[in-house]
C-alpha cells in the first residue's frame, strides 16, 4: 500500500479519506496480529518456565539418586546424568531470560507506544473533521443582519480548517510513520529471538553430543549389575529351603551345641518389668555372646547385664507363666519368659557357659574391670563415691589412721578412722565392741553413718588416742609386721594406752586377756612374769566390764569423782555406810569369781572413807534409788567393781586431801544441769576440759601393794614426765567424769568430745540421775543431735535402754518431734512395743505431738514387721518402707531444716 | 461375693491377720482426698463396718485390709488411708509407691472438696504408677439437703478423665463395699487379664495399656512396620 501524501491530507478530498479509512484499516489489522503474536510469545515463555522448573526436578532427582546409591558405577552414572540435564536446564534459563527479559517487553511496548498513537491521532482526527464541519455549516448559515455573528463564526472557520489541516496532516505521519517501521522493528526482534532458539540448541546439542558416550559406558557397566541380580534372585529360590532346615535345627534340639569357650546366642524372651507395680512382661531381643549378655530396651538402647562372672541361672517351675527362669545378678533379678520350654532350656545352658566362660575368661579381667563387682557395688548406691571423696577430704583420712599406709579402703564406723586392709583385720579381731570395721567400696553406708564419719576422721581421733605415746612405742609403718600391728592396734583402742598417761593403768590389769596374752610377747609389753601373776586377780575382774570402761585408778582426782559419778545409784547409799555394805554385800553375788579378799578391802576401805569425821565431801542429796529396770540390775555386777575400787582409791586420797579444801569446780557444775542452757553447758565442759588438760595429775604413791607391780619399765617412763606437784582439790566432781563428759557433749551434739570422753573410759550406759535417769542416747535424742546419736549407738549403746520414767530413746523422740531420731531407731531395731510409766507407745506420744511424719514411720515398721516373709508383698510392695526410710534418712542427714519446719508448722497450729 | 472380716487393731490401723490367711493376690490401694471428707470412716465402714462420726483427723497414715473373692481368685486389699490435711501428711511420697488403685473421695456436700480434686489427680499424676486405676468417691451421699456437687457434673467429670465414679455414703453404707469391689475389680482384670494375654506384635515394644480406653482393657497395638 502505497503511503498517504501530505498534500492530499490538506485537501482531504473523498479519496483522501477512502485511502485514510483503508490505511486505518490496516493499522488495526496490524494490532490484532501483533497482540496475537504477544500472546503466543507469552504462551511459549510460560511453557518455557514450566519445562525449566521439570527440568530442574528431573536433575534433582538424579542427585538424590546419586546420593541414595552409596557406591560404586550407579552413583557416578547418577551424577554424571545429573551435571548433563543441569547444564540444559541452564543454557535453558539463558533462552527464558532472553523471551522474558527483551523480546516480549520490545513487542508489548511497541504494541502499546506506537500502535496506540496512530488510533489516538486518528481519534483527534475524527474530532476536528466534526468541529471543521459543524464550523463550515454555521458560517454558510450565517445572516448579514448579523455582522458580528458572522465574522465570528468566519474566524471559527479559519481556525478549525487550520487545526483540521494539521491534525490530518499528523494523522498521515502517524499512518505512515508506523507502517515504516513496523517492518525492521518485528523483522529485527523475531530474529534476535529465533538466534536465541537456535543458540539455546546449538549448546544443547553440543552438551548432549558430548554426553552421549557416557550414556554408551554406563549402559556397558550396566550388564555386570543386572547378571548380579539375575544371580542373587536365583539365591533366593531357596528361601524356603532356609526355613525349613532352620525349622529342622530347631526341632532337632540335640544338634545344638554349645561352644564351651565363647556360648552364643540370641533371641526374644519376656522379660519381667521390676519396677512397676503392675506385672508388665516386656518382650526384648537378648544377645549372649563374647562374654556379654545384653538387650535391647528399644532398637537402639543396649543394656548389658553386668558382672556375669557372679550370675547364675535358675529354673523357675512354681511359676504362673509356663516356661520362666531367672539371672540372678549381684544386683538384681530378671525374671524370664522363654516362648518355648526347648528355649528355655536352651538359654539356661547357654546362659550357664556364659557365666562360666566369664568366670574362666583370662579377657575378663583385662579388658572388663567396669563390670566387676566391685564397681557395681560402688555405683548401685547413689552418692557412695561422692561420699568416698568427701571422706578422703577429710584431715588424716588419706591414709590408714595406724600404719599411715596409702591405700586405706576400710574403716571402722563406732572409732570414725580410716583404715588399711591389714589394720582393718586386726581391728575385726578386737571385736566390735572395740572396732566395727566396714568396707569404703563394699559395703552400704547409711547417711548417718557417712555424716559420723565426716565428723570424726583419722587426725581427729588419733590425736585422742594417740595423745601420749610413751617412748619405747614407735606407730607402726606400713610395712609393718603383723605382730607389731597388733601390739599397737590393741593398745591404742582396746587398752587406750595413749589416751592420757593416766589412763594407762588399764593396761595392766587387762594383761592376762587371752588374745592379747598370745599376740604379744610379754617383752614385747614390757611386763615380767611377776606383774602378771600379780594382776591375775584384777584380770578376773575385769572380764566383767570392757577394759575401758573400767578406770582403775590411782591418779588424777577426775577419776575420783568419776568413780562416783559412774556409780549414780550406788552413790545415793554412800552417806549411810550400812547401805553401802549392804549394797556391796549384794555386788558381791553376782561375782561370784571376785577374790573375796579385795571385795573386803574395798568394803572397808569405803567404809572408812566415809566414816571419816570432817572429809569433805561436796555430795548432792541422796535420791531414792531408782533401780526399776531389768537391765540396771544387770549392771549391778559392774558397778559393784567401780564402786569397790573407787572405794580403794578414795580412801588413799582422803587420806591425803586438805580436808578443809573444798571444791569450786564442783559447785559450778553440780547444781541446775537440767536447767542450764547449751551455753552454759557448753562453757562449762570447756572448762572442764581445760582443767584436765592444764592440770598435770597427781599421781600419789599407791597405798596398796599392787601399785609397786605397776612400775613396768614403759610406764616408768612416762611417770616420771607427769608426776605432779597440784593436790587434788576434790575427791567428787561428778561433772568432771567421762561418763559426764560424754553425756554432756550427748547433749551439745560434739561428737569429736564425746570420742574423746569414750576413749577417756566413759560408760555408755551411764545414767544422769539429775536427768531421771537419762543415757547420753536419750539426751542426745532429747536434744535433736542425730550424729551423738548414731555415734553412741555405733559404740555400742543399748537401743531400748529406758530413764526413770520406764521412757526409751525411741518415746523421746516420738514426743519431742525428732523424725531423724525416729528413723534412725527404727532401722536399728529399736523396740516399738516398748510403754513407758504412763503406760503410753512410741506411737501414742508421736499422736500426741502430732507428728505426722513420725506416726507415718511408725505405722510403716509395723506393717514390715507384720507383711515380713509374705512373698505377694514383697513383689508388689517391692521395697517401698525400706525406701521410705532411706528417704527420710536422707533428709534427716542432709536437709534437717525440711523435717524441723515440718515439725515446727504442726506445733504452731 | 465372698467377703472375710479381719480383725483390726485400732492403735496401729494394721490389721492383725494370722500369717498363714491364703490370698492369690495383694493390692495396695490409697485413700485420698481432702481432709474432712470421709476417707477414714469409708475405710472403717468396709473393713470394720463402723462408722464414727466423732472420728479424729488422721495423722500420717493409717492401714487397713480386707480380703475379697473376685472370680475364684481371693484379692487382699491393703489400703492406705492417708491424712488429708497437708500438715498431717508425712513429707514422704510413701503413700503412692506401689499403688495400684486409688479412691479420690471428695464430699458432695462441699464443693471446695470436689474443687479440689483436680490438685490431687495431680499429685497421683507426679507421684503414682502411670497405669494407677482411680476412682471419683462422692461421699456423704445421705446429705441430700446440702448436695453442693451434683451427680450429673462430678460424673461427667469422671468421664473426662477417664475415672470410675461412684457416690458413696459411709453412714448408711451405701455404695461403700461396691466402691471397693469395683476398684479391685478393674484392677485385678487389668493385672491378670494382662498376664494372659499380652499380644505382641512387634519386637522391642513395651506393651502398654492404652491408658485412655483403661475401662475396656484395651490393649495399645503398636505395629512395627519401619524395616
Amino acid at each position: 500500500m502505497s503511503m498517504l501524501s501530505i498534500e492530499e491530507c490538506v485537501k482531504d478530498s473523498p479519496q483522501f479519506r477512502s485511502k485514510l479509512q483503508a490505511h486505518v484499516q490496516v493499522v488495526l489489522e496490524f494490532e490484532q496480529l501483533l497482540s496475537g503474536f504477544i500472546r503466543s510469545i507469552d504462551e511459549l515463555s510460560r511453557a518455557g518456565n514450566s519445562y525449566a522448573d521439570a527440568l530442574g526436578q528431573f536433575s534433582s532427582i538424579l542427585k538424590s539418586f546419586s546420593i541414595h546409591f552409596d557406591r560404586g558405577i550407579i552413583k557416578d552414572a547418577f551424577l554424571v546424568f545429573h551435571d548433563a540435564v543441569k547444564k540444559i536446564q541452564t543454557n535453558f534459563n539463558i533462552l527464558q531470560d532472553q523471551v522474558k527479559g527483551s523480546f516480549l517487553p520490545e513487542l508489548t511496548k511497541f504494541s502499546h507506544n506506537e500502535v496506540r498513537k496512530v488510533k489516538d491521532s486518528r481519534k483527534i482526527f475524527d474530532r476536528t473533521s466534526d468541529h471543521l464541519l459543524t464550523a463550515v455549516n454555521r458560517s454558510v448559515n450565517a445572516s448579514r443582519q448579523k455582522p458580528l455573528e458572522a465574522e465570528e463564526a468566519s474566524r471559527n472557520l479559519e481556525a478549525s480548517r487550520t487545526k483540521f489541516s494539521h491534525q490530518s496532516v499528523e494523522l498521515a505521519f502517524q499512518i505512515n510513520l508506523l507502517a515504516a517501521k513496523k517492518q525492521p522493528f518485528l523483522l529485527e526482534h523475531v530474529i534476535s529471538h529465533l538466534e536465541s532458539q537456535c543458540y539455546f540448541y546449538k549448546v544443547a546439542n553440543g552438551l548432549l553430543q558430548d554426553f552421549r558416550p557416557n550414556l554408551a559406558k554406563y549402559s556397558l557397566e550396566m550388564e555386570p549389575i543386572q547378571e548380579s541380580m539375575i544371580e542373587n534372585l536365583k539365591k533366593m529360590n531357596n528361601r524356603k529351603d532356609v526355613v525349613n532346615t532352620f525349622l529342622e535345627m530347631e526341632r532337632q534340639s540335640e544338634d545344638f551345641q554349645v561352644d564351651p569357650r565363647n556360648p552364643r546366642f540370641e533371641g526374644f524372651l519376656f522379660k519381667k518389668k521390676s519396677k512397676s507395680a503392675f506385672k508388665h512382661w516386656n518382650r526384648r531381643y537378648f544377645t549372649c555372646g563374647d562374654f556379654r549378655l545384653c538387650y535391647f530396651k528399644d532398637t537402639r538402647k543396649e543394656i548389658a547385664v553386668q558382672d556375669l562372672k557372679l550370675c547364675t541361672v535358675k529354673l523357675l517351675e512354681d511359676f504362673d507363666r509356663r516356661y520362666c527362669f531367672e539371672v540372678v545378678t549381684p544386683t538384681k533379678t530378671l525374671t524370664l519368659q522363654a516362648e518355648t520350654e526347648r528355649e528355655r532350656v536352651r538359654w539356661c545352658e547357654i546362659l550357664q557357659a556364659c557365666f562360666m566362660s566369664n568366670l574362666n575368661s583370662p579377657i575378663d579381667k583385662n579388658s572388663a574391670p567396669p563390670e566387676s563387682s566391685f564397681h557395681i557395688v560402688r555405683t548401685k548406691f547413689k552418692g557412695q563415691r561422692q561420699f568416698n571423696e568427701k571422706l578422703r577430704a577429710v584431715p588424716g583420712n588419706d591414709i590408714c589412721a595406724d600404719c599411715c599406709h596409702k591405700e586405706a579402703t576400710w574403716s571402722s564406723v563406732n572409732l570414725g578412722v580410716i583404715l588399711c586392709i591389714e589394720c582393718s583385720g586386726i581391728h575385726r579381731s578386737l571385736g566390735v565392741r572395740v572396732s566395727k570395721v566396714r568396707s569404703l567400696m563394699l559395703d552400704q553406708w547409711e547417711p548417718e553413718s557417712q555424716k559420723l564419719m565426716m565428723l570424726l576422721g583419722n587426725s581427729l581421733i588419733n590425736s585422742i588416742y594417740e595423745a601420749y605415746v610413751p617412748l619405747g612405742w614407735v606407730k607402726p609403718l606400713p610395712s609393718a609386721s603383723r605382730k607389731e600391728r597388733i601390739r599397737w592396734i590393741s593398745a591404742k583402742y582396746k587398752y587406750h594406752y595413749f589416751v592420757g598417761p593416766n589412763l594407762r593403768s588399764f593396761v595392766d590389769v587387762d594383761v592376762d586377756s587371752v588374745d592379747l596374752a598370745r599376740a604379744h610377747s610379754t617383752e614385747l609389753l614390757d611386763f615380767d612374769e611377776t606383774s602378771l601373776a600379780s594382776f591375775n586377780l584384777s584380770g578376773t575382774v575385769k572380764k566383767k566390764r570392757s577394759p575401758f570402761k573400767l578406770p582403775f585408778l590411782h591418779s588424777r582426782p577426775r577419776h575420783e569423782g568419776e568413780g562416783l559419778a559412774l556409780k549414780q545409784r550406788p552413790k545415793s547409799f554412800l552417806p549411810q555406810p550400812q547401805h553401802l555394805t549392804a549394797t556391796l554385800k549384794e555386788f558381791r553375788e553376782p561375782m561370784g569369781s571376785l577374790d573375796k579378799r579385795t571385795t573386803l578391802a574395798a568394803h572397808s576401805a569405803f567404809r572408812r572413807s566415809f566414816n571419816k569425821p570432817g572429809s569433805s565431801m561436796t555430795m548432792p542429796p541422796p535420791k531414792p534409788p531408782r533401780i526399776t529396770n531389768r537391765h540396771s540390775m544387770t549392771e549391778h555386777s559392774s558397778y559393784g567393781v567401780h564402786v569397790k575400787q573407787k572405794a580403794l582409791k578414795i580412801s588413799s586420797l582422803n587420806f591425803q586431801c586438805d580436808e578443809g579444801s573444798s571444791s569450786s569446780s564442783s559447785d559450778n557444775s553440780s547444781g541446775g544441769i537440767e536447767g542450764a542452757t547449751h551455753d552454759q553447758l557448753s562453757e562449762s565442759l570447756n572448762l572442764n576440759y581445760k582443767r584436765n588438760n592444764i592440770e598435770t595429775p597427781p599421781i600419789p604413791p599407791p597405798p596398796f601393794g599392787t601399785g609397786s607391780e605397776m612400775d613396768a619399765p614403759s610406764i616408768r617412763i612416762q611417770r616420771t614426765e607427769s608426776i605432779s606437784v597440784i593436790k587434788p582439790k576434790n575427791s567428787f566432781q561428778i561433772e568432771q567424769s567421762p561418763d559426764f563428759d560424754l553425756y554432756l557433749s550427748a547433749q551439745l551434739g560434739d561428737v569429736p568430745k564425746m570420742a574423746k570422753a569414750l576413749a577417756e573410759g566413759a560408760r555408755i550406759e551411764y545414767q544422769n540421775p539429775r536427768g531421771l535417769g537419762a543415757t547420753s542416747l536419750i539426751r542426745s535424742t532429747i536434744y535433736g543431735n542425730l550424729m551423738a546419736s548414731e555415734f553412741l549407738m555405733q559404740n555400742g549403746a543399748n537401743i531400748d535402754t529406758k530413764d526413770w520414767n520406764d521412757q526409751t530413746a525411741l518415746h523421746h523422740a516420738s514426743k519431742m518431734g525428732k523424725t531423724g531420731h525416729v528413723c534412725l531407731f527404727l532401722k536399728r531395731g529399736a523396740n516399738k512395743e516398748l510403754v513407758d510409766s504412763r503406760g503410753k507407745t512410741s506411737l501414742a506420744l508421736a499422736l500426741e505431738g502430732p507428728h505426722a511424719d513420725i506416726v507415718t514411720l511408725l505405722r510403716l515398721s509395723e506393717l514390715n514387721d507384720n507383711m515380713r516373709g509374705e512373698q505377694e508383698f514383697e513383689d508388689i510392695m517391692g521395697d517401698t518402707v525400706s525406701v521410705v526410710f532411706d528417704d527420710f534418712s536422707n533428709i534427716a542427714v542432709k536437709e534437717p531444716e525440711r523435717l524441723r519446719r515440718n515439725s515446727k508448722q504442726e506445733n504452731n497450729d | 461375693m465372698f467377703i472375710d472380716l479381719n480383725p483390726i487393731n485400732m492403735t496401729t490401723g494394721v490389721s492383725s491377720y494370722a500369717k498363714d490367711d491364703e490370698y492369690d493376690f495383694l493390692f495396695k490401694i490409697v485413700l485420698i482426698g481432702d481432709s474432712g471428707v470421709g476417707k477414714s470412716n469409708i475405710l472403717s465402714r468396709f473393713t470394720r463396718n463402723e462408722f464414727d462420726l466423732e472420728s479424729k483427723t488422721t495423722i500420717g497414715v493409717e492401714f487397713a485390709t480386707r480380703s475379697i473373692q473376685i472370680d475364684s481368685k481371693k484379692i487382699k486389699a491393703q489400703i492406705w488411708d492417708t491424712a488429708g490435711q497437708e500438715r498431717y501428711r508425712a513429707i514422704t511420697n510413701a503413700y503412692y509407691r506401689g499403688a495400684v488403685g486409688a479412691l479420690l473421695v471428695y464430699d458432695i456436700a462441699k464443693h471446695l472438696t470436689y474443687e479440689n480434686v483436680e490438685r490431687w489427680l495431680k499429685e497421683l499424676k507426679d507421684h503414682a504408677d502411670a497405669n494407677i486405676v482411680v476412682m471419683l468417691v462422692g461421699n456423704k451421699s445421705d446429705l441430700r439437703h446440702l448436695r453442693a456437687v451434683p451427680t450429673e457434673e462430678a460424673k461427667q467429670f469422671a468421664e473426662r478423665n477417664h475415672l470410675s465414679f461412684l457416690e458413696t455414703s459411709a453412714l448408711d453404707s451405701t455404695n461403700v463395699e461396691e466402691a471397693f469391689e469395683s476398684i479391685v475389680r478393674e484392677i485385678f482384670h487389668l493385672v491378670y487379664e494382662q498376664r494372659v494375654d499380652s499380644p505382641i506384635d512387634g519386637p522391642n515394644r513395651p506393651i502398654e495399656i492404652d491408658k485412655l480406653d483403661k475401662s475396656e482393657f484395651k490393649l495399645s497395638t503398636c505395629c512395627n512396620k519401619s524395616s
